[in-house]
């Protein structure tokens, strides 16, 4: 119970963690990939595709309007520690070429 | 905010490669088709290239061949002739009388050099056929001396002197053909007459020729 005693102290919170169902690919289109959620605390994005894709905090999300994530690997990962609010915001990507699988880990604070 | 990427697999440059220069294995089976068909024809060249190089090279050293042995034949009479001067010299006496023992002198060459060849032809007075004496003087020694006798005809000259005279007669004339190749003289030649009896004097004439060659 180690972990749990530190991270309720780090984040002053007990905390929860669970991978995204849903989506699990992202697309060619604009894709919804995580809701807006003020009690995210983190997340961690892999893309597990063969083909770059894109992220960003609006729908507006491009190839000249993103963060890259590499192909095969690449991941994107946010922390409220370093990001801030940041963390709590809608996510959208886009994939490049062909759609890409995606893994997706997201940590909550209790509700408060 | 982490971002990572993945380091680049093999996979990704072996695509990448692909991509950029055909698929995979076709590419080397096509460079290596390629190269095997450089190589046979340069090898096929280079065979070419060997036997005009050959046939170059053997006409080149019948050239030189043909050249050197032309060269050496006159490199050799230039040889045995060591570079020597040649003279030729007519030899003439009107005839008429030779005072008694009295020399007279047909050449007379202050020189070194070689005695080459000689021809000489007397016409003597009927019936005095022993009276004057042919001398070959090298380098103030008489070689061969001989006279015009009867007898004296055939292979004359003084044993190793290596001149060898051929002669043939008749009554009035006389022919003198010197055979030998070269006869050396240091300091001088001469070639004379000599009339022999002490108190009279009897005619002569001659016509010759006689070639030498001088240092």
């Amino acid at each position: 119970m180690a972990l749990h005693r530190y991270v309720k102290k780090k984040f002053g919170m007990a905390t929860r963690s669970y991978p995204i169902t849903d989506p699990v690919s992202c697309l060619t289109t604009v894709t919804d990939l995580l809701k807006n959620n003020p009690d995210r605390l983190s997340y961690l994005l892999v893309n597990l595709g063969t083909t770059a894709m894109y992220v960003a905090w609006d729908r507006a999300v491009l190839a000249t309007h993103g963060v890259y994530i590499a192909p095969n690997g690449g991941s994107f990962g946010l922390s409220a520690d370093e990001d801030a609010e940041l963390v709590g915001m809608a996510l959208f990507g886009i994939s490049t070429t062909s759609a890409n699988d995606i893994y997706c880990m997201v940590t909550e604070g209790e509700p408060g | 905010m982490r971002i990572t990427s993945p380091a680049v697999s093999v996979k990704d440059i072996w695509d990448a490669l692909v991509a950029d220069f055909g698929v995979a294995g076709s590419y080397g089976i096509l460079v290596e088709t390629n190269l095997d068909g450089k190589v046979s024809l340069a090898k096929a060249n280079l065979t070419t290239l060997e036997t005009r190089l050959s046939a170059a090279r053997a006409t080149k050293l019948d050239s030189l061949d043909a050249a050197i042995s032309s060269r050496l034949a006159a490199a050799d009479y230039k040889q045995l002739t060591k570079g020597l001067t040649e003279h030729a010299a007519l030899m003439t006496r009107a005839y008429g009388d030779l005072a008694a023992e009295t020399y007279e002198d047909l050449l007379d060459v202050t020189a070194a050099g070689y005695l080459t060849g000689l021809w000489l032809s007397f016409h003597l007075e009927a019936g005095q056929l022993n009276r004057h004496d042919i001398i070959i003087e090298v380098d103030g020694s008489e070689v061969a001396p001989f006279d015009t006798s009867a007898t004296a005809h055939g292979n004359i000259g003084t044993p190793g002197e290596g001149v060898c005279f051929l002669t043939t007669w008749d009554t009035n004339w006389i022919y003198i053909l010197m055979c030998t190749p070269m006869y050396r003289f240091d300091t001088s030649l001469k070639i004379r007459i000599y009339q022999t009896n002490p108190s009279a004097a009897y005619a002569i004439g001659v016509i010759g020729n006689v070639t030498y060659l001088t240092e």
